[in-house]
């Protein structure tokens, strides 16, 4: 469904990708790990074709999305829906209109049938319809994040992208952030990516873990493998996250 | 070819790939003119915070502007005995330059600072990569219908502008050196030629595409959080300012040559 082929990605004379390569079938969820500025993220755009790889392929839904017409790109994010990290919320618009937004581009549904849309989305998040009137300024933290799930759900994508969506909320809030992610995948059977460097949130939604370290995929196998992976960075990443839970 | 990497030429390129950058916009935007989707709700919504919104600094610009034109050529004028002529400069003062320039500063303050920092924020919050990441072209939905708003709505508000500047004349022609209105309003239209009528629509359609294609540029370019988006504020209106006063000199001296009095 998403393959990344050595794919490599310079900004100016700053290398980050050096060569990642990795694929993402239907119904399996990938977790990239990896620390602050190596990348994760990037990778999501190039997913969306929002970046083009300087060598390598992206292929996604049977698309090169390196050599893809604005068209034929068009096609696929159809059938992708992306978490950014702050949620990204259009802030002049309402909930609904900002869960709905796709539907209404799309121009295929009427109003009733986008309402009823939006309100069946908030309600897979557990938010009342009630909420489809507020401004994204209205919500918490955690409500705009559900929010940003019902938008990407909207329109039946089958890739989801999720850029660290448990980052800057509490434990319990992340909790079910993290329990949504994986009724999506159930729900759906869709290709999903997560990109975070929160184990335990990683460890809660992934049935595949990655490990982006220097430009490169060290790592890519499961929970199991990869807690008893020999590679350095790896271990250093699982025994900090040990060390910080010790009593 | 890499570009020569020596500090004092840093600005030049930073200055070359801006102009560069805003070229590719204008280009771009041009050509989605005709191209579906029209988005025709955004278009009507920027036109009505371009056009309604600005009515009152326009207004009020307007009004000052032909009370203070009024007293100071009715001071020289005096010297002639020929207050009579007022109506004439106001008129001529304000289709021809005063209008098209003056409406294209305040709206270029107005609304194009308005334009870059909510494009600007849209874009540090990712909200533009949203609306790619949905396949939303940002082009179509959010430069277009502020590009059209300000094309169709700055010559509207000029010719508002125009009309009210007249109008503040005529309070001083009127009520301080006791002309009747007949005659201030017959000199006022007298002077007028076509050709000025021209003149004062064609520029502040340029001005308008000057306004929008900087404001969208600048703030669809910004980067370095809510200070990059101060930043792209400033930039959009010193530029578009810079650029109305250039332009406008241009357009008069194409306009001179092509309708000589």
């Amino acid at each position: 469904m998403v393959e990344l082929r050595d794919v490599r990605l310079a900004f100016g004379e700053k290398e980050i990708l050096k060569s990642v390569t990795f694929l993402v079938e239907r119904g399996e969820t990938l977790v990239v790990m990896g620390g602050s500025g190596v990348g994760k993220s990037t990778v999501l755009r190039l997913v969306l074709g929002i970046l083009k790889p300087d060598a390598g392929s992206v292929v996604v839904a049977g698309v090169d999305m390196a050599a893809a017409t604005p068209e034929e790109a068009k096609t696929v994010r159809d059938r992708i829906g992306m978490v950014f990290q702050a949620g990204a919320l259009f802030d002049s618009l309402t909930v609904g209109e900002n869960v709905g937004f796709r539907l209404r581009e799309r121009g295929e549904l009427s109003d009733e049938e986008i309402a009823e849309e939006v309100a069946e989305k908030l309600s897979f998040v557990d938010l009342g319809p009630e909420v489809a009137d507020l401004m994204p300024a209205e919500l918490s933290g955690g409500m705009r994040k559900r929010v940003a799930i019902a938008r990407a759900m909207a329109g039946a994508p089958d890739i989801l992208l999720f850029d660290e969506p448990t980052t800057g909320l509490d434990p319990i809030t992340s909790e079910t952030i993290n329990g949504m992610i994986v009724k999506l995948r159930r729900v759906r059977e869709a290709a999903s990516m997560v990109v975070t460097h929160d184990l335990d949130a990683a460890f809660a939604v992934g049935t595949r873990f990655a490990m982006l370290h220097e430009g490169r995929i060290v790592f890519d196998g499961t929970r199991r493998d990869f807690l008893a992976s020999e590679h350095p960075y790896v271990r250093q990443f699982v025994h900090l996250r040990q060390s910080t839970m010790a009593p | 070819m890499p570009l020569p990497d020596h500090p004092a030429l840093r600005p030049v390129w930073t200055g070359l790939r801006d102009v560069q950058g805003f070229a590719i916009l204008a280009g771009r935007a041009l050509a989605a003119l005709p191209r579906r989707p029209h988005h025709v709700r955004d278009v009507v919504d920027q036109m009505d915070d371009v056009g309604v919104g600005s009515l009152l600094i326009v207004s009020l610009t307007g009004i000052f502007t032909g009370m203070v034109l009024a007293l100071q050529s009715s001071v020289e004028l005096a010297a002639f005995g020929a207050t009579a002529y007022v109506g004439r400069l106001v008129s001529a003062s304000a289709v021809r330059e005063l209008g098209p320039v003056l409406t294209g500063l305040m709206v270029a303050g107005r609304v194009g600072s308005g334009i870059a920092a909510e494009l600007g924020s849209m874009k540090v919050s990712e909200q533009v990569e949203a609306l790619e990441a949905m396949g939303t072209d940002p082009l179509a939905k959010l430069v277009k219908p502020r590009f059209v708003a300000c094309i169709v709505m700055l010559p509207i508000l000029t010719v508002i502008t125009d009309f009210i500047a007249i109008v503040g004349g005529q309070l001083i022609a009127v009520f301080s050196l006791n002309q009747p209105a007949s005659l201030y309003w017959n000199a006022a239209f007298d002077t007028l030629r076509p050709s000025d009528i021209l003149t004062g629509l064609v520029k502040p359609v340029v001005f308008g595409a000057i306004i929008a294609l900087v404001a969208c540029h600048n703030g669809l370019a910004t980067s370095g959080g809510t200070a990059g988006v101060g930043r792209s504020t400033t930039n959009s209106v010193v530029v578009s300012s810079i650029l109305i006063l250039a332009t406008d000199y241009l357009m008069t001296e194409l306009f001179i040559s092509l309708f000589p009095s």
